[in-house]
């Protein structure tokens, strides 16, 4: 993993965390994680990753950019395409 | 029928540039006005949609859906939606048992559409041709329809492992569309929320009752559904109808991203409503001098039943009661001795049964149960629903089944149960659910020598809302001391 993927992996999972108020998930986030294998990161969850990593990252999203935040892979290509690298 | 013939006198009375349809996501067809709408309703008739007895809607949350729900509606036809999010093999089921004799589909969907060996029109084609046509929408007439006609066919789950047929007729859904609309207070020219899959019985509230109040109609995208407050604020929401957990993540995401946008009423429905995710909702999102409700109802009762309304000093409850029936629904409760109260007392407890002119008249496929119940002047339907009278309104206790409800979706543990022993021959499986009412999740047990991996073929057999979050192997299930299997030590072990 990237420096980024595994720092964008903290935050999804301190999320998830501070959301439910517990200190361990079903499984650890990693590159490959999304909502369709974290049972934790579901439609409740998901504002709570939406602004937590935009705000992380101050990333200036609008509601369009929803479609990155399903996955680990997105957030990790939106992040890319904002900062053009 | 009252509410065929106002939902046509709204749209030719409609003016010109107002906008019936918004579907801000759609590629094909983002928006649709009143003077296209009438055109291209005028000339449905000159289709093949004519010819057709049982229309089935390939098409979910979007312009076209709504398009073949009008043009059946129109033409007096019984339609039957079709989700594309479903397995192949049980839209099969549901052609099978509906007698589908043509398919409309939008384009995205079309691309992807299973071969069912029935004839499918591409509806955005349609349209297109249609609506451009110099026909004026003040020719648009109803064909005549019976009041037991079928207005549409939609399927449940069901604990036998095949989807359950629930026809409502036209007369069943003219009695909801009027009874709500005495009930709840829906202006003309306002703008209608849309979330449900129109294989969901509310998402016909949505349709019919924006219709019949000549308002807009607005799609919501999956991403609506996670970001709601946006698409409320963008889109000026004035009626917004969902399940509770969407009005959850709407005060969730409120909490986030305030609105000063209002809405001038809310209505919840489909699982129990949690008093204080519907105070946060309306202190946020209600208009103060609008209305909340909590809504109760079987699709096999049209929709919704009974109502609540949801007033700010509701804080000593957990979940809001059932509240009363509306219009001319009637309730009454079958004891566990079996005498049937139709004069509902305090303390009055036993199995809900709910009569008058939105009970469907039985399922087709015909299903061997003993669904209603005759009193000398009326007929009730067992709603399977176990509920206590207390102060004149009706709290549910549970359910008498091992029927669920996910996300607003209704599910027979029996029909997951069915679908494992289907594809691993294992009989000793139990279905049973974790979590609260804003977060319940199914897992499956099972009890055999080894492991199995049976998740993809269910995920062939069965909707998303209904696979399993665990599936856990055990050597030997923990039984009770009655030598049943335990659900509450399963439930402790998964959760």
């Amino acid at each position: 993993m990237t420096t980024i993927e595994t720092e964008i992996c903290q935050v999804v999972q301190k999320a998830l965390c501070e959301h439910l108020s517990v200190d361990q998930l079903s499984a650890s986030i990693t590159a490959e994680s999304s909502m369709d294998n974290i049972k934790e990161w579901d439609s409740l969850s998901f504002v709570t990753v939406f602004f937590t990593v935009a705000e992380h990252f101050e990333l200036d999203v609008e509601e369009d950019d929803a479609i990155y935040f399903r996955s680990i892979d997105g957030i990790h290509e939106l992040i890319r395409e904002i900062r053009g690298a | 029928m009252q509410f065929r013939s106002r939902i046509i006198d709204m749209i030719t009375s409609a003016p010109a540039d107002a906008i019936a349809i918004s579907a801000p996501k759609s590629k094909t067809l983002p928006s649709v006005s009143y003077s296209e709408l009438g055109r291209f309703l005028g000339d449905i008739s000159t289709t093949k949609l004519m010819r057709s007895q049982i229309i089935g809607i390939y098409a979910n949350r979007n312009t076209e859906a709504y398009l073949a729900v009008l043009s059946a509606f129109i033409l007096g036809k019984t339609f039957v939606p079709l989700n594309p999010k479903f397995p192949a093999a049980k839209l099969e089921k549901i052609i099978e048992f509906s007698g589908v004799d043509l398919i409309l589909s939008d384009t995205k969907s079309l691309a992807k559409i299973p071969d069912f060996g029935i004839e499918t029109l591409n509806l955005s084609q349609l349209f297109d041709e249609l609506s451009s046509t110099a026909n004026n929408s003040a020719d648009l007439k109803a064909a005549n329809v019976k009041p037991s006609d079928i207005a549409y066919h939609l399927f449940t789950s069901g604990s036998t492992g095949d989807p359950k047929g629930v026809p409502i007729s036209y007369s069943n859904l003219n009695a909801y569309v009027t009874g709500i609309s005495e009930l709840v207070e829906f202006g003309t020219l306002e703008r209608f929320s849309q979330f449900f899959d129109l294989s969901f019985d509310l998402s016909m509230h949505d349709i019919f009752v924006c219709f019949y109040h000549q308002g807009t109609l607005v799609a919501a995208s999956d991403f609506d559904l996670m970001l709601p407050v946006k698409y409320l604020e963008k889109n000026q929401i004035d009626h917004w109808f969902s399940v509770p957990v969407l009005a959850e993540v709407t005060v969730r995401n409120f909490e986030k991203q305030p609105t000063d946008h209002k809405l001038k009423t809310a209505l919840f429905c489909g699982e129990a409503l949690p008093v204080t995710t519907a105070l946060k909702f309306q202190k946020f999102i209600v208009a103060p001098s609008g209305s909340s409700w909590n809504l109760y109802g079987p699709t096999e009762a049209t929709i919704a039943f009974t109502a609540r309304k949801i007033e700010p000093l509701d804080v000593a409850v957990d979940v809001f009661t059932l509240g009363q029936g509306f219009g001319a629904n009637h309730i009454a409760i079958e004891t566990k001795d079996k005498h049937v109260i139709e004069n509902l007392t305090h303390g009055t407890e036993g199995e809900l049964l709910l009569g008058g002119s939105q009970i469907f008249e039985g399922y087709a496929p015909q299903v061997d149960a003993n669904i209603f119940v005759n009193t000398q002047s009326n007929r009730y339907y067992r709603s399977g629903d176990l509920v206590r009278v207390q102060s004149g309104e009706v709290c549910y206790i549970g359910r008498k089944d091992s029927q669920i409800k996910i996300r607003g979706h209704r599910v027979e543990l029996g029909e997951i149960e069915g679908a494992f022993r289907k594809v691993t021959g294992i009989d000793l499986v139990v279905a049973f659910t974790t979590g609260t009412v804003l977060d319940r999740e199914i897992s499956l047990a099972y009890q055999a020598p080894k492991p199995v991996d049976a998740l993809g073929v269910l995920k062939t057999l069965l909707p998303d809302y209904m696979i399993p979050s665990s599936i856990e192997h055990f050597v030997q299930l923990p039984t009770n001391a009655n030598g049943k299997i335990d659900r509450k030590a399963l439930a402790a072990k998964t959760s």
